[in-house]
């Protein structure tokens, strides 16, 4: 079954466009950046882009810091709110169930493909926003890579640095996804169900910056959203990232748990 | 436990405070070609899910092919071939790559089943025989957003026939398709009933039933108003009818009312021996062809038990 | 779509409920179950807590910390980042071994300000704008950077300010970042300080102050900073050394901020008393910020040249404060519940003060007038 969902996922032009116009973002803004030469005022704008001019080898954490407060979240919820509730709506689920397909084994075959497709977009935004800012913003070698710490990164530092960040914001995808994966369960709307993920996320980011919410910020889905940026701090603390793992696997755990309740008793009225 | 292959007792179903089946008993005998017979929001389609395993029962049984469901879903469901509330399927594959993701998608081993049914090896073969089973082998490979909703209940009906099923579940499966259309998919399932396919069919369309089915199930209300054979159902109305050559003269003879045309027809007895009758028209020099008592079409037996 | 509650559906979500019970409960509730421990009581007298406190400045230690400030400050320019120091929550990393080798980083979402202390120099790298700044020479006076509202830092010069009039009271021990922490309470014993009380709890291991809670006379949290995830033990050599920064801005300086080059630029000698407040005894260098009175009621005086006083009084009134003229000068009012300032200019402009201090508005504009009544000696020419 997991096999038939990534043959899914894979022949559905949908997957590849939106992958698409996910790198489209960072590939734009570094063409602006390369063609301007501007970079945004230090502390303003995305983080570590004002310090990609000229040094192309940041440029994929970069690219990830552009997509990750909107497309990534976006692009995740639409692709697992789709998960169950777009099978419903083609009129696919009766069938794949009377195959018969167990409901926990389809479940588990959807979160495979949507894990493989959040990996996907992930790793291809860093993979294009290496390529775009190797060329376009050049690796002239007169700066060098920096932490935020001003200390010197070296490739091999930089490179598991950057793929830490990948699985990390990875990761915290995988929450999103999960929260849709669940409202796809409950509801036979993929784009209800997509909505209510990003209404979800929405409102967690609006009670993170909120100082009255204080009692239950650190438990907010998309509280640690941003600790990605500890990884290019020297040392690298370690606890917000840990402790974002952590809550995102809570929410993982709870959300696939009633997702899985929700939909191995409910009858498939679609 | 019977050999009957779809079991129901006080099978009941409810949707809030709506009840949609109501103590349903329904008797499936093996060979059956089984017409589930009642109007547009009787609950057929509901019991058909229920059958399936895909919207749970309140309360009462469900036994298929002699198992329990939807306990046992994961042997029963691989030997029954379904259609329900119309075709699904995913718009930008071709029909082909439908079915062949379906089957992928099943138990890889299943119960061992007729030719090599199920196993991957012979997916390709079996996708291109049900294909051409139903009539599509020459639009397999056009992706299923551009088919006629004729095309898609051939598809839909491909699907259900991918593993050589035992029994099959059609809900409405002549839906959208031309007269032509109908009748070959009557033929199919004619002759896999001929090969000991189950078909168990659910329906509004009386006439379909009356000229497919055996056995007849009539759903009102969420309730089992009758099942029996459909001669059975279809009562004598104490007239006879009498197909002779020569329709005219035989009214004459009979001291009937002229029938509008001449030739051969039908004579409407009533009351009157049919020996008699008989008697008095072959005596008169017409040739009887056949005599036979008039039924009740399908139609007005269920009306008059859903009234 | 409708959901049958049928007996396995109802095991399977409790299932599920109860998993995000214990789950919740393990995260939620498991550190404060940890932390309402019972703790066994002190065997010391608050003021030998006290002194332990007072006496930490050598204990190496790395942890993580947050200050926040309830103080509303108009943000003037040429004051840094003192608005939102002391109005705002900074979050910090801390690297300390001793007086002469330690870190400080200030870290938000964009980047960081790192200030490291060198025996005979600070330095601090701010990664926004990608500048280097080395700051040399025994300066005292100067704005205050976020490691002086480090817990330890804070308290100790809390500590150093206690007069005989104020009270060292003993609280109750608690747990603090899964330490057990000695709680003292200072009250100061003068009604006009600003503060009703200081809270403070000092690791019983080590002495380390872990937190501090100033309390102002109106009742809120004035001032509340904390540290967490703290290792005691002398912190990597490497992670002290300033960054090579390469491509970064580099500069040098002498004084830290407008603060320290006003010290050292004063013209002014100050009176020996103001408002009845002795000047604190104590040593004086030049370039040094003059303070008067004993204890925790304290009022530090610094003249400002005409120029800079026109620029600070500008951006006071436009962030909303008032002038209010006096019969020698003119005074602008900033405040918040626990700071006060007053800015006293005098009638001809020549000469100006920022008059502040943890304490009551009327004791300022006691001091202000008397500074602006006093004919003035030169120190003269520089």
């Amino acid at each position: 079954m997991i096999r038939v969902e990534l043959r899914k996922l894979v022949s559905r032009p949908r997957t590849w466009v939106s992958i698409g116009l996910l790198c489209l973002l960072p590939v734009v803004v570094a063409v602006f950046l390369a063609v301007t030469g501007i970079a945004p005022r230090p502390g303003q704008g995305p983080t570590l882009l004002a310090a990609v001019l000229g040094n192309g080898a940041l440029y994929p954490a970069a690219a990830l810091g552009i997509v990750l407060p909107f497309f990534l979240p976006i692009a995740v919820a639409v692709q697992a709110g789709e998960a169950v509730a777009g099978e419903a709506s083609a009129g696919t689920l009766r069938y794949l169930l009377v195959r018969p397909v167990g409901r926990t084994r389809l479940l588990v075959a959807k979160l495979v493909s949507v894990l493989v497709y959040t990996l996907l977009a992930v790793l291809a935004v860093a993979v294009v926003g290496y390529v775009t800012g190797i060329s376009l913003l050049g690796n002239s070698g007169q700066l060098t890579t920096t932490t935020l710490a001003g200390t010197t990164l070296t490739p091999a530092s930089l490179a598991w640095r950057t793929g830490v960040m990948v699985l990390y914001i990875g990761w915290s995808m995988v929450g999103v996804a999960a929260v849709a994966l669940f409202l796809s369960t409950v509801t036979d709307s993929s784009l209800a169900a997509a909505l209510g993920g990003l209404a979800v996320l929405v409102s967690s980011s609006v009670l993170v910056a909120l100082d009255a919410a204080g009692a239950v910020r650190d438990y907010l889905p998309t509280r640690y959203w941003l600790a990605w940026v500890d990884l290019f701090r020297d040392p690298v603390p370690w606890h917000d990232l840990q402790a974002g793992v952590l809550v995102q696997t809570g929410y993982v755990v709870v959300l696939l748990g009633a997702a899985w309740a929700n939909f191995t008793t409910r009858d498939i009225t679609s | 436990m019977s050999d009957d292959v779809v079991v129901t007792r006080s099978l009941t179903k409810r949707f809030g405070h709506v009840t949609a089946v109501d103590g349903l008993d329904l008797a499936v005998h093996d060979g059956d070609r089984y017409g589930f017979l009642g109007p547009n929001g009787s609950g057929k389609t509901t019991t058909v899910r229920m059958l399936l395993g895909l919207v749970h029962a309140t309360s009462g049984e469900v036994e298929m092919l002699g198992r329990a469901m939807p306990r046992h879903a994961h042997e029963v469901l691989p030997q029954v071939g379904a259609l329900v509330e119309g075709p699904g399927a995913y718009g930008h594959l071709t029909g082909r790559a439908n079915l062949r993701l379906l089957d992928a998608a099943g138990p890889a081993g299943g119960p061992p089943l007729a030719d090599g049914a199920g196993s991957r090896r012979t997916r390709a073969r079996r996708v291109d025989a049900v294909l051409e089973r139903v009539g599509l082998a020459d639009v397999g490979r056009r992706p299923v957003r551009a088919y006629s909703l004729g095309m898609r209940q051939r598809l839909g009906l491909a699907a259900a026939l991918l593993r050589g099923p035992r029994l099959l579940v059609l809900d409405e499966p002549t839906n959208g398709l031309d007269p032509r259309g109908i009748a070959e998919v009557r033929d199919l399932l004619l002759e896999l009933n001929a090969q000991g396919t189950t078909v168990f069919l659910s329906s509004h369309l009386l006439a379909e039933v009356q000229l497919f089915c055996t056995r007849v199930g009539v759903l009102h209300r969420g309730g089992l108003v009758a099942q029996d054979h459909l001669g059975a159902l279809r009562g004598p109305t104490g007239r006879t009818l009498v197909r002779v050559d020569d329709v005219a003269a035989g009214a004459r003879a009979l001291g009937l009312p002229p029938p509008e045309r001449r030739g051969e027809g039908e004579l409407v007895l009533d009351g009157t021996s049919v020996a008699a009758a008989a008697d008095t028209l072959v005596r008169a020099g017409i040739g009887v062809l056949e005599a036979a008592p008039e039924r009740r079409t399908l139609e007005e037996s269920v009306l008059r038990l859903t009234s | 779509m409708s959901t049958v509650v049928t007996p396995a559906a109802r095991a399977r979500w409790a299932v599920v409920v109860l998993g995000t019970a214990a789950l919740v409960s393990v995260l939620g509730f498991g550190p404060r179950a940890v932390a309402a421990l019972g703790v066994t009581p002190t065997e010391l007298e608050p003021q030998a807590v006290a002194a332990r406190a007072a006496a930490s400045a050598d204990v190496p230690y790395s942890a993580t910390g947050e200050s926040r400030g309830a103080l509303a400050l108009p943000d003037l320019r040429g004051f840094g980042d003192l608005a939102s120091l002391l109005g705002d929550t900074t979050q910090t990393r801390t690297w300390w071994g001793d007086e002469a080798h330690w870190r400080v980083d200030v870290v938000d979402v964009t980047g960081e300000r790192d200030t490291y202390g060198l025996p005979r120099s600070v330095w601090t790298w701010d990664y926004g704008r990608r500048e280097l700044v080395t700051v040399t020479g025994g300066a005292t006076a100067r704005l205050p950077r976020a490691d002086d509202l480090l817990p330890p830092q804070a308290t100790r010069r809390l500590l150093a300010a206690v007069g005989p009039d104020d009270a060292v009271t003993a609280l109750p021990p608690q747990r603090v970042g899964g330490r057990t922490a000695d709680r003292v309470r200072v009250s100061p014993g003068d009604g006009r300080s600003t503060i009703a009380r200081a809270d403070v709890w000092v690791d019983r291991e080590t002495g380390l102050p872990l937190r501090l809670v100033v309390v102002g006379t109106d009742g809120s949290d004035a001032l509340t900073t904390e540290l967490s995830r703290v290792t005691v033990g002398r912190p990597d050599p490497a992670v002290l050394t300033p960054p090579a920064a390469p491509g970064a801005e580099r500069e040098l300086r002498t004084a830290p901020d407008l603060v320290g080059r006003v010290a050292q630029a004063s013209r002014w000698l100050l009176p020996p008393s103001l408002a009845g407040l002795p000047v604190t005894p104590g040593r004086q260098a030049p370039g040094d910020v003059t303070t008067y009175g004993t204890g925790l009621v304290r009022v530090a005086v610094l003249p400002l040249p005409p120029d800079v006083a026109r620029d600070v009084v500008g951006g006071a009134t436009s962030a909303g404060s008032v002038v209010e003229e006096v019969p020698d000068g003119r005074l602008v009012r900033i405040g918040s519940s626990l700071l006060n300032a007053v800015l006293a200019t005098s009638a001809d402009g020549r000469r100006a003060y920022v008059v502040t201090g943890l304490v009551d508005p009327g004791l300022l504009d006691e001091a202000a007038a008397d500074l602006l009544d006093a004919e003035p000696e030169g120190r003269g020419p520089r």
